[in-house]
């Protein structure tokens, strides 16, 4: 069985997000926000989010290898800057250790009698949204299979690494389909490489959530998305389910034109591993 | 013109709030709290900040008539309030201000100077408890609403017109609401027809849509019919939302979709505003 290795400090887990940051990232959602801020800020949540589960009395515990791919124009590049920048892939403590800047955040909370207030909390930067260029995903997924075959050569005993991909548009560099087989070809004695994807393309149509088949998307590039995609284990399925998504036989860890709160459960749902740590 | 009427101790007007209880009611909002439990906290207090202004020197006067329809549960729709308020679909404001439930001590977090959360222990009367379970009775729930304010309206024919406050999360179970939320609005007294406002909540991250002026604005199906069912913002309620700074355009309806915590205390607060027009 496949998906079962215990995540811990001797074989810990890799998480890969792969984000595009091209011109049509900028586009101003139904929020008023536009795709890049709105994912970036997901993005740090979930990285806070990672680091905390991993947090223990004796610190933070590196049961993950955390990293962040970014791609524009003819950039594919980390997506961390500082001292992160150099490398794609960090154990979580070091990325607990190097944010870019720690903002003073605000937010209405419940007063405890009918109100609300307003609540200053830190909110922790590493990723910063930016859209500009064109959309080389090909050239993205040739540094994610770089990336994770390296990583899983010298973890070969650990739950294999996870890929959250979340993009936009079309692929400006050629087509990304067998680059993304490549990646899920990848394994650990523990199975291979889960490649999710997120697609936000307003004008193409509404809400798919989890899809066992391509016949509902009306778009070329979700129907080539969505066959890139793997489909979702037994744990993270039944996780979905939990939160109230249909789940069926096949359902791919594809999401297309997810809300806001759809992409904030992919970004946790893709990364539930963590749980398994926290035990 | 319509709603100028003066709110008086002889010409009262009257607010009603027409609350969901359904099963999923029990989400939990961001705050960690369940939907049910934040949404009667804050019918709670709006019902105390409706007896406070009603406050004068000589006592509680009597602006108001105030009820509480509930739906969902066991029975389709009923009186949200218990015991002996739960006899009467409509109290004057001085009886609900002599019979809370009971009193609650509450610790309420303050923003001080700096900005920094500080507690403080206050006291929160009860009169509406938080319920989740059942369906979503909806058509129930409004209908029982049409069946109050139409003998109020009879009642009361020069008086400033009812306000309904329907509140709720999700699809209705027992049909289409929206021939009995044209019956609702089109009952009226010479100010001008009953008030419709829906609220619309949602438990997670997406982002509200408030006092929307077009339904195309709306992605949902039943969002859309919540939309068509509410009524026009008033002159005294469009002041009231602009001052909280929200920007309300042209045939603004008073109408939220996806609140969060917040929209939900300010569309209250917007959606009994006929109580300023009383402080006078």
């Amino acid at each position: 069985m496949a998906y079962q290795a215990e995540i811990s400090r001797e074989n810990p887990t890799c998480i890969l997000f792969v984000i595009d940051q091209s011109g049509s990232m900028d586009e101003i959602m139904d929020s008023g926000r536009s795709k890049a801020s709105f994912v970036a800020d997901v993005l740090n949540k979930t990285l806070y989010t990672l680091i905390t589960s991993c947090s223990k009395s004796d610190g933070v515990r590196n049961y993950f290898d955390v990293g962040v791919i970014s791609y524009a124009g003819s950039q594919v590049a980390s997506g961390f800057g500082g001292a992160l920048s150099g490398e794609i892939v960090h154990p979580i403590h070091a990325i607990s250790e190097n944010t870019l800047r720690v903002e003073e955040r605000k937010k209405k909370v419940d007063d405890g009698a009918g109100g609300i207030v307003e609540l200053k909390t830190k909110f922790p930067v590493w990723f910063d949204p930016k859209s500009e260029g064109g959309t080389p995903m090909r050239a993205a997924l040739g540094k994610t299979i770089e990336t994770v075959s390296n990583w899983c050569e010298q973890h070969s005993a650990s739950y294999p690494p996870t890929i959250l991909h979340v993009t936009d548009g079309q692929s400006t560099d050629g087509a990304p389909e067998e680059m993304a087989d490549g990646l899920r070809q990848i394994s650990t004695r523990d199975g291979q490489a889960l490649l999710f994807n997120l697609h936000l393309n307003t004008a193409a149509g509404l809400e798919i959530v989890f899809p066992t088949a391509e016949t509902a998307l009306l778009d070329d590039y979700s129907r080539i998305l969505f066959r890139m995609s793997s489909p979702l284990p037994a744990h993270l399925a039944k996780f979905a389910g939990d939160k109230g998504y249909t789940i069926a036989e096949g359902s791919r860890g594809f999401i297309f034109n997810g809300d806001p709160q759809c992409v904030v459960d992919f970004f946790e749902i893709g990364t539930r591993p963590r749980l398994v740590a926290d035990r | 013109m319509s709603y100028q009427a003066e709110i008086s101790r002889a010409s009262p007007t009257a607010i009603l709030m027409v609350m969901d209880q359904s099963t999923s009611m029990n989400h939990r909002l961001n705050s960690g709290q369940s939907k049910a439990a934040f949404l009667a906290d804050v019918l709670n207090k709006t019902l105390y900040t409706i007896i406070t202004n009603c406050s004068k020197a000589d006592g509680v006067r009597d602006y108001f008539h105030v009820g509480v329809v509930a739906y969902g549960g066991e029975k389709d729709a009923g009186n949200g309030f218990q015991g002996a308020l739960g006899e009467e679909p409509l109290h004057v404001i001085s009886r609900l201000a002599e019979a809370p439930l009971r009193v609650e001590t509450r610790t309420k977090k303050v923003a001080g100077p700096g900005g920094d959360l500080t507690e403080q222990s206050v006291r929160f009367p009860i009169w509406f408890e938080p319920r989740s379970r059942g369906k979503t009775s909806m058509c129930a729930g409004l209908n029982q609403a049409v069946e109050i304010l139409d003998q109020w309206c009879t009642a009361h024919p020069s008086a400033f017109p009812p306000t309904v406050l329907h509140v709720t999360d999700g699809h209705p179970s027992d049909g289409d609401p929206e021939p009995t939320a044209d019956r609702l609005k089109s009952l009226a007294t010479s100010d001008g027809g009953c008030l419709l406002f829906n609220l619309h909540v949602d438990a997670g991250e997406g982002e509200p849509l408030i006092f929307p002026n077009d339904e195309r604005a709306i992605k949902d199906r039943f969002g859309k019919a919540l939309f068509r069912m509410s009524s026009l913002l008033p002159p005294h309620a469009l002041e009231a939302a602009a001052r909280k700074g929200y920007d309300v355009r042209p045939g603004a309806r008073g109408f939220v979709f996806n609140a969060g915590i917040e929209t939900i205390a300010d569309f209250f607060d917007i959606g009994t505003r006929p109580a300023i027009a009383a402080d006078r």
